[in-house]
C-alpha cells in the first residue's frame, strides 16, 4: 500500500539521478568552435537553459553549488581567473578522489558549501556575484537563489556539445573567451582525431562493446549499464565501438543487469567501472568469477579496468575525452597505435590546468587506475 | 463443608491481580460437589469470573489452595486439567471463518500428543458434540455466519468435546434469547443428568433459580452465602447481595424473583 | 451410525484438501524445474537441456546463479508467507504482514547497521537483522495494546506502520552516516528488494535458519489454532499460550529477517498468500500453513522470473509483487464474501 508508492517513487527519483551524471536536457548545438569574441561592454550570456543573464562587469565571487560538483569544479578551473574568483564551492570529491585540492592550494578555505542539503539561503550567505549549477539543480537551487537576488548561470557539461556551448559561456563570464576558444579547439582536435578514423569505419568494422559499472553495497554485487544519453554511450561510439546495449529498455539512470543478460549481449569488448573500489581488484575478480571466466571478451583479454586517474575517465567531466581517446586504443590499437596515452594525458594537464610535466607525473600518473596504459 | 463428594475446593484462597493494588479476594473457602450444578451469583465486578479463572487453574492464587479431587491444581499438566475441566468464555469473535466442526474439533486438544494432528476418530467425537447442543445440521458453516446463540451452543460443544467432568461457563446466557436460553438451560440439565459437575457464573437470579442445584453469592470477592438454591434464594439474602429490595416467590414449584417495586 | 456418516464426510474434505496440497506442492515443483529454463541467456526464453549441456558458459549461469536465484526466491515466499499467516492468527488480525508490523523494516535496519559498524559477515548480518526484527514486533506489539483508539485491527496495523515508519527512517540515516558524500543515499535495494545478486552462498547461509523454522511452524500449525484464540481458553484446551505464542513469532521473524537480509524487503507476500490459502482450504492453520508455504513460494519464484526475464534490466522484485500483490489484495477486499468451502 503506503510502501508500495513510497518505493516506486523512490525508484522513480533515485533512476533519475544517480551519483554521477543527469540527462541532458536542451538540444546539441553546433560542435563547430565558436570565434573569439571582442570583449566590449557588459556581459551577456545566454545559459544551458536559454535563460538571457547580463553582468555589468565579470563577476569577482563565483559560488559553485549542487550535484556532481566536482565535474562543475573541474570544468572551471580550466580558467586561470576562477582561482581568484571563486570564492565557495561544495565538496570537490568523488569517493577518494579529489582534483582541485591538489591544484588550488587555497581551496580548503573555499569549500564551505559541503553537506548534502546546502541551501539557497547558505549559499547567498557566502555574498556571491553569481552561482554556478547544472541545469537539473534549476527547480531546486536555483529559483530560490535567484529569488533571494542572486545571479544564477546553469551548465550541463554532459555531452561534447554542451562541453563547447558551456567553455564559451564561461569564456565570457571570465571575460576571456581566448581562453575559452583555446579550450574548445583542444577538444575538437582531440575528438576529431579520433571520430575521422573511427568515421569511416564499416558497422562490421565497429566491434559490440560493453560498459558496465560495478557497485558492490550492502553487501550486494549489481551490474549496471548506463542508459543511451549518458557520455559514456557517446564515448563507445566515437571510439568506433557499438554499444550493446542498445536496444535495451533503459531507465534514465543506471539500470541493474543480470550476467546472463551480459552473456546473451556477449560483447567483444568489457570495459568495467568501478568508482568507489579499485577498478584493477574488480577486474581481477571478475577474471576470477566461473561465469565471467567463460564470456568472450574475458576468454580473449579483452575485459578491460576504465582507465582513469584522479576520477575515471569515463564520466562527464573534463576527462571524458581521455576516456575517448583510450577507448579508441583499445578497440582499435591498429588504428591508433601512434597514440601514447600517457603523452595525451599529460598534454590533457597541460593544456587545460597549467600543470607542468613534473607535477603531472609526481601527482597524477601514481594515480593512474585501470587499464592504463 | 468438603466431604467425600467434593470435587473442587477453594480453601483460604486469596488472589490479587499482578496489575491490581487491592486484593480480589481475601481467605475465600467454597466447596463444589460433583454432580451438581452450581451457579455463582453476584452483581458485575463480584470477582465471580476471576473465580471461574482460578478454578480453571489459570490463575494462581497468592495464598491458600485450590483442589481437585483432594489433589492440588499445581499437580495436574495443563493437559489433565483440558481432560477434567472445560471452559465456555462469556464470548468469542474471531476474524476467521473456522467451520463449525473445525471449531469443535480445537476442543480435542487434549487428546493430543504436542505435536500432533487430529485424528478421525477426534472429528467423529466433535461432530457428535455438535449433534448434541443441536447444531448437528450447521457442521460445515463458518462460525462467523452464525447467531450469537449459536455461537454460544458452539463454544459449549467445544468445551464437550474435552469429554469434561467439569463444565465451567461465563454468563453463558447473557446473550442469549428466550428460546436459545431455553435451549442452553435444557442441555445443561442433560449433562448434569449424565454426571458432568456445572459451575457457571451470572448475574441473573432467574438464570440461576432456573437451573441451579447449588448457588453462591459473591459481592466485592467475597462470598456472602452459599448452599443449595432452595436454602439460598431467599429475598433477604439477595436484597443484600444487590443492596436493593428484592422478594422472591414460589410459583408451580418454581422460584420468582421480583425486585421492581 | 450418524457420527460415522459425518465422519466419512469430513474423511472426504479432508481427502481433497490433501489433494489439492499434493497438487500445490506439484505445482511448486514444476515452477522450479520450469524457471531453471527459462532466462535471458542466449535469448530471452527458453533454453533447453542441449544447449545446457554444450555451452559451458550456460552451465555456469544455470548452476551458478539461476538454481541459486530461484531456490533463495523459494525460500522467500514461503518464508514470507508463513510469517504472514503465523503472525495474522496470533494477532487475530487478518490484515497483517512482516512488512506491516516493522518486522521486515527492522530486519534491514538491522541489516545495514550490522554492514555499515559491525563489518559483518553473512552470519552477523543474519543475526542483527533477527535482533531487530524481533525488536520491532515487540515495539508494534506494545504500542498497540497502548493506543487509545479503535479496535484491535487497527490498533495493531497503526502502530506496525509507525514502527514500520520508525525503522525506515533509522535505515536511512545509517546509510547518510555511512556515505554522506553521496548525493541521495541508496536504499533501493532495502526498500524494493531484488535477488540479482544471489549466489549459493547466500542460499546455503540462510538455508539452515530458514528451513528449521519453517519446520516449526509446520509442526505447530494445529496448535496456532489455538493460539488465536483468548489466553484462558487456550489454557482451557491444554496449551501454554504465552510461550507457544513466543516460540511462533520468534521463528517467524527469524525467518523472516533471514531472506531480508540477503533479499531487501519483499512485501505483500505475507499479507495475500494466507489470505489465498484460506479462500481454498478455511481458517484452519493445518491446511492454510503448508498451503500458505507453498502458495508463496511458488509466486515468489513467479515474481523472480518476471524481474529478470521481463526486461534487459533488471526490475526490483517488491515491485513486482507490489503490483500483483496489491490488484489481488483489492479484488479481494471487493469481491463478495465467498462461503467458507469445506
Amino acid at each position: 500500500m503506503q510502501r508500495g508508492i513510497i518505493g516506486i517513487f523512490v525508484v522513480v527519483l533515485l533512476l533519475g539521478m544517480t551519483a554521477c551524471t543527469t540527462k541532458p536536457t536542451v538540444e546539441a548545438t553546433a560542435s563547430v568552435v565558436p570565434e573569439v569574441a571582442a570583449t566590449a561592454g557588459p556581459i551577456v550570456i545566454t545559459d544551458a537553459l536559454g535563460r538571457t543573464v547580463t553582468f555589468e562587469k565579470a563577476p569577482t565571487r563565483i559560488a559553485l553549488a549542487g550535484k556532481a560538483l566536482f565535474m562543475v569544479a573541474d570544468a572551471l578551473y580550466v580558467f586561470p581567473e576562477s582561482y581568484e574568483r571563486i570564492a565557495a564551492m561544495g565538496s570537490t570529491s568523488q569517493s577518494n578522489g579529489d582534483f582541485i585540492t591538489m591544484i588550488d592550494e587555497n581551496a580548503a578555505a573555499k569549500i564551505t558549501l559541503t553537506g548534502d542539503s546546502v541551501g539557497p539561503e547558505q549559499i547567498a550567505a557566502a555574498n556571491p556575484d553569481v552561482v554556478v549549477l547544472k541545469s537539473s539543480n534549476a527547480e531546486k537551487l536555483g529559483t530560490p537563489l535567484e529569488a533571494l537576488g542572486v545571479p544564477v548561470v546553469y551548465v550541463d557539461f554532459e555531452t561534447p556539445e554542451q562541453y563547447t556551448r558551456d567553455f564559451t559561456n564561461l569564456g565570457l563570464l571570465f571575460q576571456n573567451e581566448a581562453r575559452a576558444a583555446e579550450v574548445n579547439q583542444y577538444y575538437h582536435d582531440k575528438l576529431q582525431a579520433v571520430t575521422s578514423v573511427t568515421s569511416n569505419l564499416s558497422d562490421n568494422q565497429k566491434p559490440s562493446v560493453l560498459v558496465v559499472y560495478y557497485k558492490n553495497k550492502d553487501n550486494t554485487v549489481s551490474f549496471n549499464v548506463p542508459p543511451l544519453s549518458w557520455i559514456q554511450t557517446t564515448e563507445v561510439i566515437d571510439a568506433g565501438g557499438t554499444p550493446v546495449w542498445s536496444d535495451a529498455e533503459l531507465g534514465d539512470g543506471w539500470t541493474t543487469v543480470t550476467v546472463e543478460q551480459v552473456a546473451a549481449w556477449n560483447p567483444e569488448y568489457i570495459f568495467v567501472i568501478s568508482y568507489f573500489s579499485p577498478v584493477t581488484d574488480v577486474v581481477t575478480s571478475l577474471e576470477a568469477d566461473p561465469q565471467w571466466a567463460e564470456l568472450e571478451a574475458v576468454k580473449n583479454g579483452k575485459l578491460y579496468g576504465f582507465a582513469g586517474d584522479v576520477f575515471s575517465w569515463d564520466q562527464a567531466d573534463t576527462r571524458w575525452i581521455l576516456g575517448t581517446t583510450w577507448m579508441a586504443t583499445k578497440l582499435h590499437p591498429d588504428l591508433f597505435s601512434g597514440v601514447d596515452i600517457t603523452a595525451e594525458a599529460a598534454g590533457f594537464y597541460e593544456t587545460l590546468y597549467g600543470m607542468d610535466n613534473t607535477a603531472f607525473t609526481s601527482k597524477i600518473v601514481p594515480l593512474f587506475s585501470g587499464d592504463l596504459p | 463443608m468438603n466431604t467425600e463428594n467434593t470435587l473442587l475446593s477453594f480453601n483460604h484462597v486469596g488472589f490479587t491481580y499482578p496489575t491490581g493494588d487491592k486484593p480480589v479476594m481475601q481467605k475465600l473457602d467454597l466447596a463444589i460437589e460433583a454432580g451438581t450444578i452450581t451457579a455463582i451469583l453476584g452483581p458485575n465486578g463480584a470477582g465471580k469470573t476471576t473465580l471461574l479463572h482460578l478454578a480453571l487453574g489459570w490463575l494462581r492464587p497468592q495464598y491458600g489452595n485450590i483442589l481437585l479431587y483432594g489433589e492440588p491444581l499445581q499437580n495436574f499438566s495443563r493437559r489433565e486439567l483440558g481432560r477434567w475441566m472445560g471452559l465456555v468464555p462469556q464470548s468469542e469473535n474471531t476474524p476467521f471463518e473456522y467451520s463449525l466442526l473445525e471449531y469443535v474439533l480445537l476442543g480435542r486438544t487434549p487428546y493430543l500428543a504436542p505435536l500432533a494432528m487430529p485424528s478421525e476418530e477426534d472429528v467423529a467425537i466433535s461432530a457428535e458434540k455438535l449433534e448434541e447442543v443441536g447444531l448437528g445440521t450447521l457442521q460445515s458453516r463458518s462460525v462467523t455466519s452464525i447467531s450469537g446463540g449459536e455461537r454460544q451452543l458452539v463454544l459449549i460443544a467445544r468445551a464437550l468435546a474435552q469429554e469434561p467432568k467439569i463444565l465451567l461457563l461465563d454468563e453463558p446466557t447473557s446473550h442469549l434469547d428466550l428460546s436459545n436460553k431455553g435451549r442452553l438451560v435444557h442441555l445443561l440439565r442433560q449433562l448434569q443428568k449424565r454426571g458432568v459437575t456445572i459451575i457457571f457464573t451470572t448475574h441473573e437470579p432467574d438464570v440461576a433459580s432456573a437451573l441451579a442445584t447449588h448457588m453462591v453469592l459473591m459481592r466485592k470477592g467475597e462470598i456472602l452465602t452459599t448452599g443449595p438454591s432452595e436454602n439460598v434464594m431467599t429475598g433477604s439474602n439477595l436484597t443484600e447481595l444487590y443492596h436493593m429490595p428484592i422478594t422472591v416467590k414460589k410459583l408451580d414449584g418454581k422460584h420468582v424473583v421480583l425486585w421492581d417495586d | 451410525m450418524k457420527s460415522q456418516s459425518q465422519a466419512s464426510i469430513s474423511d472426504k474434505k479432508i481427502a481433497s484438501r490433501s489433494q489439492i496440497l499434493f497438487w500445490l506442492v506439484v505445482l511448486l515443483l514444476v515452477t522450479i524445474a520450469v524457471s531453471f529454463f527459462i532466462g535471458r541467456y542466449p535469448k530471452p526464453g527458453f533454453i533447453s537441456i542441449s544447449q545446457i549441456q554444450q555451452d559451458t558458459l550456460a552451465q555456469r549461469l544455470v548452476f551458478n546463479l539461476r538454481v541459486p536465484r530461484i531456490l533463495t526466491a523459494m525460500l522467500l515466499g514461503a518464508s514470507l508467507a508463513a510469517a504472514g499467516g503465523v503472525f495474522q492468527m496470533i494477532f487475530s488480525n487478518p490484515l497483517v504482514d512482516p512488512g506491516f508490523l516493522g518486522v521486515s523494516q527492522g530486519a534491514s535496519f538491522g541489516a545495514a547497521f550490522c554492514i555499515v559498524f559491525l563489518g559483518g559477515s553473512l552470519w552477523a548480518i543474519e543475526g542483527t537483522a533477527a535482533l531487530f526484527a524481533c525488536l520491532a514486533l515487540a515495539l508494534s506489539y506494545l504500542l498497540a495494546r497502548r493506543v487509545k483508539y479503535g479496535g484491535w485491527v487497527l490498533r495493531l496495523v497503526l502502530a506496525g506502520i509507525a514502527v514500520s515508519a520508525l525503522f525506515s527512517a533509522g535505515l536511512g540515516i545509517i546509510k547518510y552516516m555511512a556515505d554522506p558524500l553521496s548525493e541521495l543515499q541508496e536504499i533501493t535495494f532495502w526498500l524494493l528488494g531484488g535477488l540479482y545478486s544471489i549466489t549459493w552462498k547466500q542460499f546455503l547461509i540462510i538455508l539452515p535458519v530458514v528451513v528449521v523454522c519453517l519446520y516449526v511452524i509446520y509442526r505447530m500449525r494445529w496448535r496456532l489454532n489455538l493460539l488465536s484464540l483468548s489466553d484462558e481458553t487456550a489454557f482451557s484446551l491444554g496449551i501454554a499460550p504465552g510461550r507457544e505464542r513466543a516460540l511462533l513469532l520468534v521463528v517467524s521473524v527469524a525467518a523472516t529477517a533471514a531472506v531480508v537480509s540477503v533479499a531487501g524487503m519483499v512485501g505483500w507476500i505475507g499479507l495475500i498468500m494466507p489470505h489465498i490459502s484460506r479462500r481454498l482450504f478455511g481458517a484452519d492453520a493445518r491446511y492454510m500453513i503448508p498451503a500458505s508455504m507453498l502458495i508463496g513460494a511458488t509466486f515468489a519464484i513467479l515474481c523472480d522470473d518476471l524481474a529478470r526475464i521481463l526486461l534487459a534490466g533488471e526490475i526490483p522484485l517488491g515491485i513486482i509483487t507490489s503490483l500483483i500483490g496489491a490488484s489481488v489484495f483489492i479484488y479481494l477486499m471487493v469481491r463478495q464474501k465467498l462461503p467458507v468451502r469445506k
